[in-house]
């Protein structure tokens, strides 16, 4: 090769060479202008049987869809599965069809129909490509019209759904929300409440036919049909078709009051899980409250798509998880937020940890940023614009904006309202509705992870069912033997009849929140029965007095009269040594079985459970005492551990007890004094 | 319709449908760039959002069996960062310009997607020309993936009822090709592999001319083209890729395999066959036997075991056609552990019966009809036409079929569905996975 052509290659391959090096894309392209949206136009009439219909056409392809709405569902059946199985049964036989009838004209023409039930309400909903669009009203009309609900059809998908329990308890995920459900709306309340093989066995073709009876008509329900066809033409055929569909007596929605049950850690313990479904689930507004709006954008601000702090944080920041899940419902009476995600079950606790602080804690404090508010707007806004790419969408807001008593025309307001939303509503969207502390954390796991999750609160235990487990071995103790040793372990019947003042002070530190605030506390307690206690935080003081009779309780707040219920569990409060005398008070005490090192023993007021007590196994002293305590944020589940016993006086007397509550936890350490001081008994009463 | 149609043919599928089949055409353009990219347009004026697909040829067959995982691996790595992109922005980007973004993978192919407001249609475009020009591959967001595809895995696999079960058959299946081992591969080998081994692969694959980009929506075709030059024009062309053969033994008699499965609630039962490949005639009179062995509530196995003889919850029968091989599952349920066997006897009379006097006419034309329904109604948003039109280029270099397709179905005949049920179906050469739930003793 010569010199020059050696030099040439030289330089070619040098100037490619620098081409590579010095090519830049280029920043990231600004957008072209934006094209004008267009809202899409739609028709809506009434039909002579009051179905009100919503028609969009649709040229693009030659075909129809649609689906019709009736309200009802699991919420206003009359027995539970009624409408499930109603939905499910619509299509399995008419007066003239068997089921099979049915599914080979239409799989035979490659048309779909099918019936589905959900909370609030029931859809039928079809699709076909145009030419069949006879075959397929014809029978749609059948099924509305003439259903037989057939007993053997009954019979075969009872079998069906039986089945279809089991594989839905082999999903953590289902599982997991189920239980957050039940935790928010209470056990079986219709939003909450999941078929068991009870339920399915209880119900009849009369439940069925009384459900198709009640919910099943014209002038209840909305239609909207989307397609290939002529917007006046489709509403006349429809009228006609439809017409031996006939109007009825229209029920109304009532929907029972939620009954949460107590705060804290739902566990549902799965043996062999390798991940950990962790949920976070808060009750929130109806779909037409003022808040709603913002407790949505703050559900997308914490759990959108990979815009969200789930995605960033969890997926991304500490790889605990593939995919973050859930958010905020669109029911029409009430809403939820249930959001999580499955996770290695190592890294259970920290994902709770990480949630609460990086996502939660953080959004309560400081909000969301300028750039996670303009990402979450832009996404979900230029989202609701993308979603017109389906005519279907739009029919399915009108239908849903129409059920929820929305005015249809807000459809077109969406982005302005979602644009409207400011980091401030959001960060008080997360204080008001999605706080932790108002809601509750739900896992499913492997028993092992269980231990992982007792630093956050009280944590309750629940099977597969939906039942709690115990996990209470037989205990050989009965109640009367094991108040016995109770009380030799205290010092013995004499010793604590031996008394005529006893005195404790000590010192109060309550926590909330990461802060905690110090404080003193005393209690008087006489052998006449008297009592008085006082706790003082110096923002907060609180005195109960009780003079063998009346109660009251002092606090910044004014003075109340203790009276029934209250004024009865003061008096027994006004007892030093009430467990060891719980009979004498009125109560049962029933040993449930051991746990560990404790035997635990319920104690009842009639059939009622008041306390559950855990007694040292080998000690017999009292160590731990849980109950459920009404409040106006919902029943609470209050925790008081004693320990570090000292003998005085003959007496073994617990000298640090610890409180704690979902909400606070709160430690006391006393230095008892026995007959040291009388006291008079104006102490005991408030002053005149 | 093609001319060779036989006049009996012909006559059956007037009967069947009166008409031709009628679904709108998809129009489209194609360019191929220098450097190999396969660039097709395609306008769809019916909303103003605009879809890209890059479909690469590269799925976890076209790995080392030694580093599996990898492709897989890049559908993640593919949102890292580039030398115009920083770490974890793509989404961001996507995001807050109202668009959406998603990736999969599977054995043959690896196909990236975007969807955004027309007037985007740059971002995406630019977005894709970064990744394919240079990914930065480094070790942070190399750490960070790791970690996520392990969940992942955990999340589809491991944690599932009946997880591992495409894994267990694939290995059966295809022992000793590239379709063995799973596609989201296997824990030791992503923790084994270097940012050496991750680089080489993308300099191998993520090549223009090994891929496709489909741009479907509302946008101006010269603009697009202009943009596509600009962003991917320069990128210079990868080196021929060295593919292995693929072969396939043949499968060796029965086998059996029980799995006591945690987190089952009720049993599974799986059997897979060998099946025809795609686009290979048998595969379409094998996929309209599926239909009418499984598709709808009047199909066959539905109707024997689900409804008369109540043995199951489910059954189906799945057609998992690939690039050079296929299989044939069908998915059991039984609705009880109880039903097991009986289950498995129903099922072989079913395909007992199907081998022996194949199908009714009428089964055929609903099979055809479900076909033709299916291709109308699929072919309506820009995302999921995008990715046919990639797919069609992909295995058959031929985009154009996303209109053609259909007649090779309707050219199916009942000879035809017979001939394929006795060569695949007609065998003791099949897999049975039996998943039994472990109960524990109450």
């Amino acid at each position: 090769m010569n010199k020059i052509i050696k030099l040439l290659v030289v330089a070619i391959i040098f100037s490619q060479f620098a081409i590579a090096q010095d090519y830049k894309l280029g920043e990231k392209p600004e957008p072209l202008e934006s094209k004008k949206f267009e809202f899409p136009s739609y028709k809506e009439a009434t039909l002579d049987n009051g179905l009100r219909v919503f028609v969009i056409e649709d040229h693009e392809q030659p075909m129809l869809s649609f689906n019709i709405l009736m309200p009802g569902g699991d919420a206003l059946e009359a027995k539970k599965d009624a409408a499930g199985f109603t939905a499910a049964l619509l299509m399995k036989g008419t007066k003239t069809k068997s089921a099979l009838d049915i599914s080979k004209t239409l799989d035979g023409l490659g048309a779909d129909l099918s019936v589905s039930n959900s909370t609030e309400f029931t859809s039928v909903s079809g699709s076909s490509i145009i030419k069949h669009k006879d075959v397929l009203f014809n029978i749609l009309v059948d099924v509305l019209t003439n259903p037989t609900f057939p007993k053997e059809e009954l019979e075969k998908f009872k079998v069906q759904a039986k089945a279809g329990i089991k594989s839905e308890k082999s999903n953590p995920g289902s599982l997991a929300s189920n239980m957050a459900k039940k935790a928010l709306f209470g056990m079986d309340h219709p939003y909450s409440s999941v078929s068991t093989e009870e339920t399915i066995d209880a119900v009849t073709v009369e439940d069925i036919k009384k459900y198709y009876k009640d919910f099943y008509l014209p002038n209840s329900s909305t239609m909207v049909i989307v397609g290939d066809f002529k917007t006046d033409a489709i509403i006349k055929e429809l009228n006609s078709k439809l017409s031996t569909w006939k109007k009825g007596d229209v029920i109304k929605l009532d929907i029972p009051k939620p009954k949460p049950m107590p705060k804290g850690i739902y566990f549902i313990e799965r043996k062999g899980s390798v991940q950990s479904a962790v949920r976070y689930a808060n009750m929130t507004v109806p779909f037409n409250d003022p808040d709603y709006m913002n407790i949505n954008v703050a559900s997308h601000v914490i759990n959108s798509s990979f815009a969200g702090r789930m995605f960033k944080i969890i997926r991304e920041k500490h790889s605990y998880t593939y995919s973050p899940t859930g958010g905020h419902s669109s029911n029409r009476f009430y809403n939820y937020s249930i959001f999580g995600s499955d996770v290695r079950n190592n890294v259970t606790d920290s994902t709770i940890m990480s949630i609460n602080d990086e996502i939660l804690g953080d959004l309560y404090k400081k909000g969301p940023t300028k750039e996670e508010m303009e990402t979450i707007k832009q996404f979900r806004i230029g989202q609701f614009y993308l979603s017109f790419e389906s005519s279907g969408f739009l029919g399915s807001m009108i239908q849903s904006y129409d059920f929820k008593g929305v005015p249809i025309r807000m459809i077109k307001e969406y982005p302005n309202q979602y644009e409207k939303v400011s980091a401030l509503d959001v960060q008080k969207a997360v204080t008001k509705y999605l706080n932790p502390a108002e809601g509750y954390v739900v896992v499913v796991g492997d028993p092992s992870v269980k231990e992982q999750l007792e630093k956050f609160g009280p944590v309750f235990t629940y099977d597969t069912d939906y039942k709690p487990a115990t996990g209470l071995t037989e205990a050989s103790i009965d109640a009367d033997d094991l108040l016995e040793n109770y009380k030799e372990a205290l010092g013995g019947e004499s010793e604590l009849n031996d008394y005529n003042v006893i005195e404790a002070t000590g010192s109060v530190t309550m926590s909330s929140g990461g802060q905690s605030l110090p404080g003193k506390t005393e209690m008087i307690f006489t052998k006449s029965g008297k009592m008085y206690r006082l706790v003082d935080l110096n923002v907060y003081k609180s005195e109960e007095l009780y003079n063998g009779t009346t109660g009251w309780e002092i606090s910044t707040s004014g003075t109340i009269k203790k009276e029934g219920n209250d004024l009865k569990s003061m008096k027994f409060d006004a007892d030093p040594f009430k467990y060891a005398n719980a009979t004498k008070h009125g109560y049962k005490l029933e040993v449930k079985g051991t746990k560990g090192n404790q035997v635990v023993a319920e104690m009842k007021d009639g059939d009622k459970l008041v306390e559950t007590l855990y007694f040292n196994k080998e000690n017999y002293l009292l160590e731990k005492v849980e109950m459920l305590q009404e409040t106006p944020r919902g029943s609470l589940l209050v925790v008081v551990s004693y320990s570090d016993y000292k003998e005085i006086d003959g007496m073994k007397l617990p000298t640090v007890s610890k409180t704690e509550t979902p909400m606070f936890n709160m430690e006391t350490t006393y230095e008892y004094k026995v007959n040291a001081t009388t006291f008079p008994d104006s102490k005991f009463e408030p002053a005149k | 319709m093609t001319k060779i149609l036989s006049i009996t043919a012909l006559l059956v599928f007037l009967s069947t449908i009166g008409l031709f089949a009628q679904a709108n055409e998809i129009k489209f353009e194609q360019e191929v760039l220098d450097n190999g990219l396969v660039v097709i347009y395609n306008i769809d004026r019916s909303a103003p959002v605009v879809s890209t697909v890059v479909h690469y040829k590269v799925g976890s067959k076209d790995e080392n069996p030694e580093k599996t995982g990898f492709a897989h691996f890049f559908e993640h790595l593919m949102f890292e960062s580039t030398a115009e992109i920083p770490r974890s922005s793509i989404d961001k980007y996507i995001n807050q310009a109202g668009g959406t973004l998603n990736a999969h993978t599977s054995m043959d192919e690896t196909v990236y997607k975007f969807t955004v407001p027309a007037n985007q249609i740059k971002l995406p475009l630019w977005i894709e020309a970064s990744r394919m020009r240079k990914l930065n591959v480094q070790s942070d967001g190399v750490e960070t993936q790791r970690g996520v595809v392990k969940e992942e895995r955990n999340v589809r696999v491991d944690n599932q009822p009946y997880g591992d079960l495409i894994e267990r058959m694939a290995k059966e299946l295809w022992a000793g090709s590239g379709y063995e081992w799973p596609t989201i591969g296997y824990h030791e080998h992503l923790n084994k592999a270097t940012i050496e081994d991750f680089q080489n692969f993308y300099n191998e694959y993520y090549q223009p001319n090994n891929a496709c980009l489909v741009i479907s929506g509302d946008f101006n075709v010269e603009e697009a083209k202009n943009y596509v030059k600009e962003y991917f024009g320069s990128i210079p062309k990868g080196k021929e890729i060295k593919r292995k053969p693929h072969t396939f033994s043949d499968l060796k008699g029965k086998v059996e395999v029980v799995v006591e499965d945690e987190k089952a609630q009720l049993p599974g039962i799986f059997e897979g066959f060998r099946g025809p490949k795609l686009g290979e005639d048998d595969y379409y009179a094998m996929s309209l036997l599926s239909s009418i062995m499984a598709s709808g509530e009047s199909s066959r196995l539905y109707q024997s075991l689900v409804n008369e003889k109540q043995l199951a919850v489910a059954s189906q029968m799945i057609p998992f056609s690939l690039q050079y091989s296929g299989a044939l599952i069908f998915v059991n349920i039984p609705n009880s552990p109880d039903n097991v066997e009986a289950t498995k006897k129903a099922l072989n009379e079913e395909l007992a019966k199907v081998v022996k006097n194949g199908v009714t006419q009428e089964e055929l034309t609903k099979a055809k009809n479900i076909v033709e329904a299916g291709s109308i109604m699929s072919n309506k948003n820009t995302l999921s036409k995008a990715m046919s039109i990639a797919r069609y280029w992909a295995y058959y270099d031929e985009p154009g079929m996303i209109n053609t397709e259909i007649d090779k179905y309707l050219k199916v005949t009942l000879d035809d569905i017979k001939r394929v049920a006795k060569k695949y179906l007609d065998t003791d050469n099949k897999i049975i996975l039996t998943y039994m739930p472990v109960t524990a003793e109450k």
